[in-house]
């Protein structure tokens, strides 16, 4: 009996790694393919190749730097803007009642409903109107325009919250913004965060907006950069692997050090939507 | 003063405007501090959506603008390439439903049965990790892997199958399954983070007393497991299904939409192209604008079908 | 509550430790490359660019210093027309100019380098336009529209259907004042060969672009071959006549060689828009005669964007036309010859150099691209592709050309969005352009190309004495003379429309190419397409009037 389930378990565990190889294959190969130099990358593309090429890295840091670059700066103001509306919406929304309360929250949670791609042309529009093509400005507002589902989110945890500490603070002469920033805010932060990181993964992910939007070198971000990188003529096909190497590795880094708040956000993030 | 939502009730409601009037003189501080929320909507969001419905019936070139009633609309029909579009969209979208139901659910499932918590932790982590590989690296990779030296002939060559080979995104026959087969065995990733947290969720009480009622795990699975995260299917499902309808980023990738006129195209890239190539704005509002509509209908059947399983379930 | 919290620090630590890392990064390794000295270039810089290393041994393309002895670099002996010049010029450049020193584009930046040295209160900032080439013109015609193009656009190959009056400041004034830098009485007159470069970028009598010239007898595109590839398939001779080429892909292919490369997907898709505006060019010469010279347009054996869609709206230029009707059919045969793959984006590695096509198209500004690649291996050449009817070389044969048929074309263009008035830099545009244009800087530029600017109707045993094998890869450039040479600027798609325009047509002769659709629904689709393209068109310059046509 004890035999069998062992064996169950080792069955289990081969099916995993079959999945596991099939699963991994790709990526491993590509980052077995940026280190190879021309010759090794025409003539076995498959499996490491030595000598290890690094130069692939320099040529494709060279151009991917900047990119990067913007997709931090954006990868963190447009969630810090975008959050910190939201929660103060959400924060006034939740606890106190004003005319027009219901109204508004509708107006703004409507956006839910809508998948942003059709947002596309009249955005883009709106985009060169305001003068902000190829700028970081074209990526960062309508980024930090996507409030609706925080909004959502942390209505409801502020909603949930229990009055009588509200009450207390109110006593001792705290004002809206107070109870806000000395309560509310402390409690929220995993869930704030969670969204941010969200925000973050959306981001990093995004590539039809940025390519139509951001396509200069103040502003295009890190995936339109690698394929910018690799659609036209270069001498080295490994450095194009390295740039797709590059684009992702910032994200493993927020991952390794936020692996909880990163796997909350995502799947907070993506059932809500 | 400001009121909180506990501390008062109004004895009567008096008239809507006077009340909001009288609303807005009290808290005009609450007001204050929604506003960059609604500015953010109200230029973000509901210009656009009105923007783009009023300019779908003008031909639109950022230089002008010139009123042209339904044409979009009746090009947008006349045009071949539309059915096309629709058509692979739907393979794209039933393809991905089943592929959301079965292979990570398997894969959430053979994790979800390891008794060795260590080893059950370790394999989590190793299938949620691709999630951090943006879509774009994983499309742009899969790319290389269609080519005539990429790796998928070069497996088929190294198991002896190199006559199979082909030039993937080239066929007009095979191209749109390439694009459905990337990111092959489906397993990593958010659907089977969420599978994996619906399962774990179930309580031990109700697996241990079907093992005692004789389950092998199969049974367990379909009469036990399945029905208590058929909610979680459901909206992976949905998700699924909306995040297709809108996404371009794979056949804009690899293959622009080709080959031919129809090969990969999908109704958001007809929307994209007519932007970025034609400049044609207002044929890309009117497609917009469509899909929007469809969006809006699949949300209205899902709302329905919800409703009345939650009344099923009620009664 | 605590974990949540302490993930929440965790976040913030890892935002702070990408930056570091970024910034850390960002200070080792400098943004941009520190630019070559002209002034390094060797002593013996006046030897023609001929005497490079052949390809095989010469280091490979990516280090930048190995191959640059190879350029001749003289300074720029001109000094600024107005010392007094000062502010910050930004340029929008086809790609990055200074990215490669063996590139010919390379010599656009060493120019605009010497001006801003000239100017010492300028600051000039280069803004690559990056992708396909037919995301560059999308780019530069939706930029212009949404004026957002900065001060000056350096670009190659400008199409009909670019030239837009209402946004790009009109260089005619100019034109007939003298030019600063120039001893001649008007600026036009710095243009060598009867300012042949201005002839396509003038619209309406409104010059919009200024362009460098190539004194001399080249195309801008031939075809190359792999002479290994020819004699494994036993072809003998280069064909002559489009019989011959059709026998030689017939026999590659026969023998398990990939005859031809020509993408139609990808960043070299241009190469196949090219190919229908050559072979249309003999196929629709009744057509092309019928809208030449209408609407007021000048009867030049060119076509204009308006005559085109007035050809259009006629239904000059229709798909019922059995000669549109002969281009898909000579297209499709052609197809079958194309290499594995062709419906699909090439995949990195370019397929001529790695020796696994017999033939290729190529621009001659591309031509480092495979001079330099390490993986040419193997003995090539270049010829052209011949005539529908008659022997090349003859009376009777006619080569058809794409772009400047031969002399003439120094391929790079410079405009100055009307933007830029607005801004108040015109004196900074104007004075570069004025630079980059005059005598000097000419013969600087013709110095720099590769080959040499040279003596029009010069063999190319003349132009390259002793070096037999830069005399066969640019053979097809220089053969068959100018005139045996033929480039009307007739009725195809990419010209009238533009390039981004032409990605639609392609993937109609996809669909007819691959079998999705036969000939009828193909055509019906391409009139559909011209239909709606001159639509739009009409609607973007309602002073065309052609409501009254």
């Amino acid at each position: 009996m004890k035999l069998r389930r062992h064996f169950d378990q080792i069955i289990i565990n081969i099916i995993l790694v079959v999945i596991a190889v099939f699963t991994f294959v790709p990526l491993l190969t590509l980052l077995t393919l940026s280190f190879k130099d021309i010759d090794q990358f025409n003539n076995q593309p498959m499996g490491l190749s030595f000598p290890l090429n690094f130069q692939n890295y320099a040529m494709a840091w060279k151009f991917m730097q900047d990119p990067l670059w913007h997709n931090i700066i954006v990868g963190i103001t447009a969630p810090a803007l975008s959050i910190s509306m939201a929660a103060i919406t959400a924060f006034v929304l939740a606890r106190f009642n004003f005319a027009g309360r219901p109204l508004l929250f509708g107006v703004l949670l409507l956006s839910l409903l809508v998948p942003n791609t059709i947002l596309f042309v009249p955005l883009f529009q709106l985009i060169i109107q305001i003068g902000a093509q190829n700028t970081l400005w074209a990526l960062i507002l309508p980024y930090a325009a996507n409030q609706a589902l925080t909004i959502f989110v942390t209505h409801s945890f502020y909603k949930d919250m229990p009055s009588e500490m509200f009450d207390a603070a109110k006593m001792d002469g705290a004002n809206t913004l107070d109870s806000f920033f000395y309560i509310a805010l402390p409690l929220s932060t995993p869930i704030l965060s969670a969204m941010a990181i969200f925000q973050v993964w959306l981001i990093w992910n995004d590539y039809a907006w940025p390519s139509l939007v951001a396509n200069s070198n103040e502003a295009r971000t890190a995936v339109t950069g690698l394929i910018y990188f690799n659609d036209f003529s270069r001498p080295e096909p490994g450095a194009g692997m390295a740039a797709a190497v590059l684009a992702a590795l910032p994200m493993l880094v927020l991952f390794i050090f936020t692996m909880r708040t990163f796997v909350a956000g995502l799947t907070a993030g993506a059932i809500k939507e | 003063m400001l009121t909180s939502t506990h501390a008062d009730s109004p004895p009567k409601p008096p008239a809507p405007f006077t009340r909001f009037a009288r609303s807005l003189s009290r808290n005009w501080q609450l007001y204050i501090l929604i506003l960059p929320s609604l500015l953010f909507s109200a230029i973000f969001f509901y210009y656009p959506i009105t923007s783009g419905f009023y300019h779908s019936f003008t031909y639109w070139d950022i230089k002008q603008t010139v009123w042209v009633g339904l044409e979009n609309y009746a090009r947008l029909l006349d045009d071949s390439s539309t059915p096309a579009a629709w058509r692979n969209m739907a393979v794209i979208l039933i393809s991905n439903m089943l592929i959301v139901c079965i292979f990570p659910l398997f894969g959430a499932v053979l994790v979800v049965r390891l008794r060795n918590a260590a080893l059950q932790y370790w394999w989590r982590i190793l299938f949620v990790l691709p999630i951090i590989v943006p879509a774009t690296v994983t499309v742009f990779v899969w790319r290389w892997f269609y080519g005539l030296d990429g790796g998928l002939n070069q497996i088929l060559r190294m198991i002896n199958l190199g006559a199979l080979g082909k030039i993937w995104l080239g066929e007009p026959s095979y191209a749109l399954a390439a694009i459905i087969f990337v990111g092959f065995p489906w397993v990593a990733g958010l659907n089977f983070l969420i599978y994996v947290a619906a399962l774990q969720s179930i309580s031990q009480e109700i697996l241990d007393s079907a093992k005692v009622d004789g389950a092998d795990s199969f049974k367990t699975f379909f009469f036990i497991e399945l029905p208590l995260i058929r909610n979680q299917v459901l909206v992976l499902i949905t998700l699924t299904f909306i995040y297709y309808l809108r996404s371009f980023d794979a056949p804009l990738i690899m293959t622009n939409g080709g080959p031919g006129t129809a090969g990969t195209l999908v109704p958001g890239l007809q929307m994209y192209r007519a932007v970025r190539d034609d400049l044609d704005l207002g044929y890309g509002s009117a497609i917009g604008m469509v899909l929007f509509a469809a969006t809006l209908i699949f949300t209205a059947i899902n709302f329905y079908i919800s409703r009345r399983q939650a009344k099923g379930e009620s009664s | 509550m605590v974990t949540g919290r302490k993930t929440h620090h965790r976040f913030a630590v890892a935002m702070s430790v990408i930056l570091i890392l970024v910034a850390a990064c960002g200070t080792a390794t400098p943004t941009q490359a520190p630019p070559p000295e002209a002034t390094k270039a060797p002593a013996t810089s006046a030897a023609p660019a001929a005497t490079a290393a052949p390809a095989a041994t010469a280091a490979p393309a990516a280090s930048p210093t190995a191959a640059a002895p190879a350029k001749p670099v003289a300074p720029v002996g001109t000094a600024a027309s107005r010392p007094d010049l000062k502010g910050e010029l930004v340029i929008n450049t086809w790609r990055d100019l200074s990215a490669d020193p063996n590139s010919p584009f390379y010599t656009m930046y060493l120019v605009m380098k010497q001006w801003e040295t000239n100017h010492p209160n300028v600051k000039i900032k280069y803004q690559p336009m990056l992708g396909t080439v037919t995301d560059i013109f999308g780019f530069i015609t939706t930029n212009l529209r949404s004026k957002t193009l900065n001060d000056v656009v350096m670009q190659v190959f400008p199409s009909a259907a670019q030239l837009d009056p209402d946004l790009q400041y009109d260089l005619t004034a100019d034109m007939a004042k003298p030019n600063p830098y120039s001893t001649n009485k008007t600026w036009r007159e710095d243009f060598p060969i009867n300012a042949v470069a201005l002839r396509d970028v003038t619209v309406g009598g409104k010059v919009l672009m200024v362009g460098t010239t190539y004194v001399g007898d080249f195309s801008d595109t031939a075809l190359l071959y792999n002479k290994d590839l020819l004699d494994k398939a036993g072809i003998k001779e280069l064909p002559k006549t489009w019989a011959d080429f059709t026998d030689s892909l017939k026999k590659l292919k026969a023998a398990g060689i990939q005859p031809y490369y020509s993408p139609t997907a990808g960043n070299e898709a241009y190469i196949f828009t090219w190919q229908i505006g050559m072979i249309g060019d003999q196929l629709l010469v009744d057509s092309i005669k019928a809208c030449d010279g209408q609407v007021g347009e000048a009867a030049d054996g060119r076509i204009s964007q308006k005559e085109a869609v007035w050809c259009v709206k006629k239904g000059k230029w229709s798909a019922k036309n059995a000669d549109v009707k002969a281009l898909f059919e000579q297209m499709k045969d052609f197809s079958q010859y194309y290499h594995e793959g062709y419906l699909a984006p090439p995949a990195p590695g370019e397929l001529f150099s790695q020796g696994k096509v017999a033939y290729r198209w190529i621009v001659r500004i591309n031509m480092p691209v495979i001079e330099n690649s390490p993986d040419v291996k193997f003995k090539w050449g270049s010829f052209y592709l011949p005539p529908l009817k008659g022997t090349a070389g003859t009376p009777g044969g006619l080569v058809h050309r794409y772009a400047s048929g031969s002399q003439g074309s120094g391929s790079h263009f410079l405009f100055i969005p009307k933007t830029t008035v607005e801004k108040g830099k015109l004196d900074l545009a104007l004075d570069l352009l004025q630079y980059a244009t005059s005598p000097k800087t000419e013969e600087y530029w013709c110095a720099l190309q590769n080959p040499t600017c040279f003596e029009p109707g010069s063999p190319v045993e003349k132009i390259f004495p002793g070096n037999t094998d830069k005399q066969e890869r640019y053979r097809g450039f220089a053969e068959p003379s100018a005139a045996n040479n033929n480039r009307i600027i007739g009725l195809d798609v990419n010209n009238a429309f533009g390039q981004a325009s032409s990605v639609a047509e392609t993937k109609i002769f996809q669909d007819y190419f691959a079998g999705t659709a036969n000939l009828d629904q193909s055509l019906t689709a391409y009139q559909k397409m011209l239909d709606q393209l001159a639509d739009n068109i009409i609607r973007q310059k309602p002073e065309w009037e052609a409501g009254k046509w």
